[in-house]
């Protein structure tokens, strides 16, 4: 019986060299490979449901929507301040300003 | 002239089960025709979708390695010239050919639309409908209208605001489309901001309509939309509403179920009359649900002007940089009255 592939998405070293550069302290092996388990399940789980997604929809091809939906199903929702999210708005162009002008005005309407 | 495809080309092509023929399919006995096009046939001799992509194809090849002018023909015209002939003589042709020249539009649009590897202008075809649209100089602002029947206010608006207006005559047509996004690319940049304002019934088949219009210009390289509807419950008054909506079918559970999914998504909008084309009648012991919807005749051309002008005109021969700023400020007006109602409800 042949044994299914484990994948390693994040680099060991690179986490021991982060916490010693910026945190400025050392980190036990034990601890930083625990963290590498955990991400690389949560990277499986996101890639998997976003794979789901995009199957769902007929396509061959995982899209930003897919990831951004398991994203969210798996990680929760991103909290944008309100200069990160100021940002993101002077990001759009002329016609998804207008969008968003036309879901305020249609929020409005509920009353 | 040597055609070369790239290998997703192939893949699709062999996907579709078009392959290269020496012989002009079209032109081939019945027994030829049988042989090469048996497999997968159920209902006939040959398999009919098989054979009407492998004809389409190398019509298509023949013409774009220039062995072959330009047909200049309607669509219809194919289907006589190349379709319907072949199929008769190898004992296909159905009791209701008009069923499957439909067939062969639909295998058109699967190769132009669906799988994208060829063009309807490769053909050179002429199109039926090319007096339903005309495009202005302000080609970015399109009035598109779901009938043939509101062609006259479109050419005023296109008289008065030289915007671009387009009748889609039911069901927009791939072709169609396709013509019109050419003669769009005379005008204006596809990159620029696109102002769309529709009047299509309010009703599920309006909202597919609608919905596919967008979808084709898409497909053509128009990626910026902003979408108005100019037909909803709102433009008329309670008693106007009432007075005009109409009964949706939902005896098979197909249309219940397109209806309930088009009912479901306008909630969404607000719209203050919508309450009007919803009922629940009570039916013996059980209850039943009635969904209106609304005519596009039953606003009046001239509340549709009015609506246009007051939003067609901010927006006439703006730039990029102009129609920006004017998003921006209109979001600043919509932030306000946010800001307004959170506060009246004593939001936090």
């Amino acid at each position: 019986m042949t044994k299914q592939k484990e994948w390693d998405f994040i680099n060991f070293h690179t986490i021991k060299n982060y916490v010693r550069e910026e945190a400025g302290m050392k980190s036990a092996d034990e601890a930083v490979s625990r963290l590498i388990e955990r991400f690389n399940q949560s990277i499986k789980k996101v890639i998997g449901d976003a794979g789901l997604l995009s199957r769902k929809a007929r396509r061959k091809t995982i899209l930003l929507r897919d990831i951004e939906d398991a994203l969210e199903e798996n990680l929760g929702q991103v909290e944008l301040t309100w200069e990160e999210l100021l940002k993101e708005v002077l990001k759009q162009n002329p016609t998804d300003l207008g969008k968003i002008s036309q879901g305020i005005r249609t929020h409005l309407r509920k009353g | 002239m040597r055609i070369t495809y790239t290998s997703a080309q192939l893949r699709k092509l062999r996907n579709l089960g078009i392959r290269p023929f020496d012989e002009l399919i079209h032109d081939q006995p019945k027994k030829w025709l049988i042989e090469n096009f048996s497999e997968g046939a159920t209902t006939y001799p040959v398999n009919v979708t098989r054979l009407m992509f492998n004809i389409i194809w190398q019509t298509r090849e023949r013409i774009v390695a220039g062995e072959k002018p330009l047909l200049r023909e309607l669509i219809r015209t194919y289907w006589y010239m190349y379709i319907k002939p072949t199929l008769s003589r190898c004992d296909s042709l159905s009791d209701k050919p008009d069923d499957q020249y439909r067939a062969m539009v639909d295998r058109f649009t699967d190769l132009v639309k669906t799988h994208r590897i060829m063009e309807y202008k490769d053909f050179g075809f002429r199109d039926v409908s090319r007096n339903n649209r005309l495009v202005g100089e302000n080609g970015n602002i399109i009035i598109f209208a779901e009938k043939e029947g509101h062609m006259d206010i479109l050419m005023d608006l296109n008289n008065q605001y030289r915007v671009s207006v387009i009748a889609l005559g039911g069901w927009p047509s791939v072709l169609n489309n396709e013509y019109f996004t050419d003669e769009l690319k005379e005008k204006v940049h596809l990159n620029s901001s696109f102002y769309l304002f529709g009047i299509c019934d309010f009703d599920p088949f309006g909202r597919f309509i609608k919905n596919d219009f967008i979808s084709n210009l898409e497909r053509y390289g128009i990626k910026n939309i902003k979408v108005v509807d100019l037909l909803h419950p709102d433009m008329l008054t309670a008693e106007e509403v009432k007075h005009s909506r109409y009964r949706l079918s939902t005896r098979t559970k197909r249309n219940r179920t397109i209806t309930e999914e088009w009912f479901e998504e306008v909630t969404k909008k607000n719209y203050r009359n919508l309450k009007h084309l919803k009922e629940t009648r009570r039916a013996g012991k059980k209850t039943e649900t009635i969904y209106y919807g609304i005519e596009s005749r039953a606003v009046s051309t001239k509340r549709i002007a009015e609506k246009l002008k007051e939003l067609v005109l901010p927006i006439l021969g703006k730039s990029e940089d102009y129609l920006r700023e004017y998003e921006l400020s209109e979001l600043d007006r919509a932030l306000g009255e946010l800001i307004l109602f959170k506060i009246r409800r004593g939001e936090r």
